[in-house]
């Protein structure tokens, strides 16, 4: 079999854009990919005749820009449609609208309190603040603080400056923005519940954390980072599905001679005196690499890929203390036409936008209760979007695909393992949530995907079904991420890397980890650097 | 001026009052204290539940003092000596089957070698962290970005301490932190009951769960305490707890401090410059002060005697801002016997007794808190101080204290009609615990943190003075920008649990702002 330069085990969108930076810089570089398509959780699948879903990640949460223009996706034929807005279904049968315009924004929350539609200015200025400050971040490698070496006290003194930089009151008001909870947070500004509910919810999705748990307000930042980014579309659909973002990644690697695999299920890394060598097919073919990077999460990468002899004891013991805590399902409905949302009356644009149908911060840290206790939530937060809307090439005319983001649903039950039944009535669940703001939604399904945490594993091999491949909490964050000491993309034998969401910056459709993954393997690889820095907009 | 012509006026008469005062008249100011209520020693206090018994007004061990305080105000001297101290913790559970901490061991409940061997070492890497925070509270934390040269040093000091710490250590607190002792705990043990029991620590006297981030902060802080040298131990002042508030107020009047008690202060009297002139009492007396120390609350020193009309509008927002929502009551109980708790060895019965079985209790406890209700199943900790302490209690007859949790303040039902449902509850939780003690109960009284918040003047009724979580922890306590007890109003100074490091009978707020008051003001 042949030599590589570099295999990368996992064609999920992380995996590709490494893998495409390092057959950039001129290196031989194969992915191998399990399944019989490439995407990982970035997929457009027809699983229900003339239908196309985004049936894992929905939207290109966050992708960097500076990687979309770098690698010239566009040219291998990534489109994506800006959207924005949202709108939050009221039990009185108000609706909350949300949108990407400051001023409609305002307008809107003044309907609900005056002083909150001021407090709205603050508090866009505020988390922007907070924005402009982690935006660099993302396409940098966290420094070791515990290190001596010239590369982690240059790091660490430029994030110094950087904080220093930004002024007294804002470093203490960035050091509460990233330990204080959504609702405390929330609460400093706005009096209006509603307000402070369709506020919070960016800062649960894919989290067991609820509103009320601490660690969660720094992700409102989701809410504005699509603005600070510009029109670049950095926040909105992909044209066809998320497979396009997958697509494009693979067409750009291919451009570089990538070579990628599929059916291709790696069992296990090969390490000989402590170097990284190869990897093994489930098939018992072998291929040979002087670098082995894995797209996948902590947990399988260790557990599953490596021989623990090679491995050291501590190691092993943070692989299994690395928190997934599983807390998203997914629907997926093919529909016969477009639902009616009646509180929002006919030909309101807000049906292009996230649909919510919980109004307030106790239904929500209700609905994380569930969670706790193993249960799916009864009363749960869906993310809703009808992408149709926006792009109608995934579904046939005048039908429409729906994708329902649900948080939370435990990774087991407290009964045990998911069963079918279960699946079904988790289905129901969210379905009935729906049909009490829509009479004719039941009666427009023609298929339903329901996907619960287990199912996400079985099928896309996230573990938990965590969609961030671990949770971002301030434990498995930055220098911490995916343990102290291995937070520089380097794994515990040489010429072994991750490059997977388990990384910093971690999840969503970003491509940050991938890129700065690559960019640290050609650092080792003493070659020059070609992933871009983020862009500075101070 | 020199310090000996200066005047410093000190609000409140708990024990960082009693401190700071102390090392001011030390230094050579002269200080006067006043205190509303009829005795000093606040929270710290012994009061009569009904005739011929003494219970502890509100905290009801010593285990957080700095022994350096201890020394240097030579409280020994002052008439502090203990009944009882390296008191055990005891952990029962509804079969009956006890746990036993005693200082790094555990036993009892079917431990196993190896979790004895578990709980050494997490109790070798919790006090190696916490010991990372016993540094920092020895000083005021740094201002951030200031410029300030003082400030650089006090930063790099505090990131000396975290290096010199070790790379595991520091790795350790770096990563913990932020979180919470549910996960900490689950990395350590598979035991439910050690995991419940250890978790009881970080909960008591605030409002989260096992899961709350946070929790780990909470954890460390309580273990920062050292009695006479051995770290997070539990003791009994002889006398009571007011006899550690009396020995406090022994030291700071052979040190020349005047202590005024029935003397609350109406207003902090400023000039036209917005500097502190003195104190109104409610009396009318006007006291002339050339500094002002407060030892209450934060936001009753700003919002009530200060008045936001003499401050900034970001300062009154901020100090609004700050959460201090109490979540703890205390249950007094007079008893015509001694109780007998299942799984307790009579012998053991004068030990810290908690209730907290594992850590799903105390979630599901803290879930009701949310959402301003409450559980009929409360974590508790239990303490008979008249074991120790004959003169609380008629011969043959008992006193019983224990810190109730996740009541919370602001429960939605109102405390009025909350206060007997909650204490009828705790009554029947340890009659589950304690099988024929409602027999015993000559008096039963549950103070709710509204009841602590009356009698006490705390807001909210939060032991603390302000919820201890991240963002009000260190440089951010009480609020960004008044971390070093100076205040926005000239040469008034906060020196109360409310700022760094926080609360647990510990004087180290007031030593630190008197510490900070002598060098700005000399």
């Amino acid at each position: 079999m042949s030599n590589y330069d570099a295999i990368v085990i996992g064609a999920g969108h992380n995996g590709l854009t490494n893998a495409a930076y390092l057959a950039k810089s001129g290196l031989k570089v194969l992915v191998l990919e399990k399944n019989d398509y490439i995407g990982g959780a970035a997929v457009s699948r027809e699983l229900h005749d003339g239908w196309v879903y985004s049936n894992c990640s929905y939207v290109c949460s966050l992708l960097r820009p500076e990687i979309y223009r770098d690698l010239n996706l566009q040219k291998h034929g990534l489109q994506v449609i800006a959207y924005g807005g949202s709108v939050t279904f009221m039990e009185d049968g108000n609706i909350f609208g949300g949108y990407s315009d400051h001023d409609l924004q305002r307008r809107e929350i003044g309907r609900f309190s005056k002083k909150d539609a001021d407090a709205y200015v603050r508090f866009g200025r505020d988390v922007s603040k907070q924005c402009r400050f982690i935006k660099p971040l993302l396409l940098r490698t966290p420094p070791d603080p515990t290190s001596f070496k010239p590369k982690d006290l240059e790091e660490l003194i430029y994030l110094f400056k950087r904080l220093y930089g930004i002024g007294e009151k804002t470093i203490y008001e960035t050091i509460r923005f990233y330990t204080m909870s959504a609702a405390e947070y929330l609460e400093e500004y706005f009096e209006s519940d509603i307000v402070k509910a369709a506020l919070s919810g960016s800062g649960i999705i894919g989290t067991a954390l609820g509103p009320y748990s601490p660690g969660t307000a720094y992700v409102l930042l989701h809410h504005y980072m699509g603005e600070v980014d510009g029109s670049i579309g950095s926040w909105g659909f992909a044209r066809g599905g998320m497979g396009s973002v997958s697509k494009a990644l693979a067409g750009a690697l291919q451009e570089y001679d990538g070579e990628i695999i599929t059916e291709a299920e790696v069992t296990q890394i090969q390490v000989k005196n402590g170097k990284a060598t190869g990897v093994v097919l489930a098939n018992g073919d072998e291929y040979y690499a002087k670098n082995v990077v894995s797209n996948l999460d902590a947990r399988r990468t260790y557990q599953d890929l490596f021989d623990p002899l090679d491995l050291n004891e501590k190691l092993l013991k943070q692989v299994d203390n690395y928190k997934f805590n599983g807390s998203s399902g997914k629907l997926n409905i093919a529909l016969d036409g477009l639902p009616e949302f009646p509180a929002m009356g006919k030909d309101n644009p807000l049906i292009y936008a996230d649909m919510h149908f919980i109004d307030s911060l106790d239904r929500i840290e209700r609905a994380y209760d569930d969670w706790k206790n193993g249960r799916w939530s009864q009363d749960p937060y869906c993310d809703t979007l009808i992408p149709t809307m926006t792009d109608p090439t995934m579904a046939p005319p005048g039908k429409h695909y729906m994708s329902v983001f649900v948080q939370y649903a435990p990774p087991k039950l407290a009964t045990g393992e998911w069963t079918d039944e279960d699946r079904e009535a988790f289905g129901k669940t969210v379905i009935d949530q729906i049909g009490n703001y829509s009479p004719n939604f039941k009666d427009l399904i023609v298929h339903a995907e329901i996907r619960t945490p287990q199912d996400i594993e079985n099928e896309v091999g996230l573990t938990e079904g965590n969609i961030f491949q671990g949770e971002l909490t301030m434990d498995q964050m930055f220098f911490n991420r995916p343990f102290p000491g291995y937070a520089q993309f380097r794994g515990p034998v040489k010429g072994f890397y991750m490059c997977g969401s388990s990384t910093h910056p971690g999840g969503g459709v970003m491509a940050a980890p991938g890129a700065n993954a690559a960019r640290e393997i050609l650092y080792d690889l003493k070659r020059k650097n070609i992933v871009p820095e983020a862009e500075n907009d101070d | 001026m020199t310090r000996k012509n200066k005047n410093i006026a000190i609000i409140g008469g708990g024990h960082n009052s009693l401190v700071s005062s102390a090392y001011l008249a030390k230094a050579g100011f002269n200080v006067e204290l006043f205190e509303s209520r009829s005795e000093i020693g606040g929270m710290a206090s012994t009061k009569e539940l009904i005739d011929g018994y003494k219970v502890p007004g509100a905290a009801h061990l010593l285990h957080q003092t700095d022994t350096k305080i201890h020394k240097t105000l030579k409280l020994d001297q002052h008439g502090l000596t203990f009944v009882a101290s390296g008191l055990k913790t005891i952990s029962i559970n509804p079969d009956g089957n006890a746990l036993i901490f005693d200082d790094d061991k555990v036993s009892g409940d079917d431990i196993t070698m190896n979790e004895q061997k578990q709980y050494k070492e997490f109790r070798e890497t919790m006090k190696k962290l916490s010991g990372f925070f016993k540094k920092s509270y020895q000083i005021p934390p740094p201002r951030l970005g200031s410029g300030d040269r003082k400030d650089m040093t006090r930063l790099m000091s505090l990131g000396w301490n975290l290096r010199s710490m070790g790379k595991n250590s520091m790795r350790h607190m770096l990563k913990y932190i932020a979180v919470n002792i549910h996960d900490v705990l689950n990395e350590f043990f598979d035991h439910e009951h050690i995991k419940g029991s250890i978790a009881l620590d970080a909960l008591l006297g605030n409002r989260l769960g096992p899961r709350t981030n946070n929790s780990v902060i909470t954890f460390l802080h309580q273990l920062t305490g050292d009695l006479n040298g051995v770290q997070g131990s539990y003791a009994i002042p002889e006398g009571g707890m007011s006899s550690y508030s009396q020995a406090l107020k022994n030291a700071a009047e052979s040190a020349g401090v005047k202590i005024h008690i029935n003397s609350p202060v109406k207003q902090i009297d400023l000039d036209e410059k917005n500097k502190v002139r003195g104190l109104i009492l409610e009396s009318g007396e006007k006291v002339n002060a050339d500094i002002v120390v407060s030892g209450i609350d934060p936001k009753s020193t700003f919002m009530c005697l200060v008045g936001p009309k003499n401050l900034e509008a970001h300062y009154v927002h901020k100090i609004s801002n700050i959460r201090m929502r109490g979540n703890t009551s205390k249950l007094h109980l007079a008893l015509s016997g001694l109780p007998k708790f299942k799984g307790v060895d009579s012998e053991d019965l004068g030990h810290r007794i908690i209730n907290a079985p594992n850590m799903k209790y105390l979630e599901l406890a803290h879930d009701f808190t949310k959402y301003g209700e409450y559980s009929d199943q409360l974590p508790m900790e239990i303490i008979i101080p008249s074991i120790h302490d004959k003169s609380l209690a008629p011969n043959g007859h008992h006193v019983l204290s224990a810190v109730i949790n996740n009541t919370a303040y602001d429960l939605k039902d109102g405390w009025d009609q909350s206060n007997a449902v909650v204490l009828e509850n705790c009554l029947n939780q340890l009659e589950v615990m304690a099988p024929g003690i409602r027999k015993l109960v000559v008096h039963a009284e549950l103070l709710s943190p509204k009841d602590i918040e009356n009698e006490y003047g705390i807001t909210g009724g939060q032991w603390h003075h302000g919820e201890l979580t991240f963002d009000q922890f260190l440089m951010l306590r009480p609020i960004p920008g008044m971390a070093q007890h100076k205040s926005p109003i000239d040469s008034l100074y906060l020196c109360g649990a409310g700022s760094h490091p926080g609360g647990g009978l510990m004087g180290l707020a007031g030593r630190n702002a008197a510490n900070e008051i002598i060098s700005r003001e000399s």
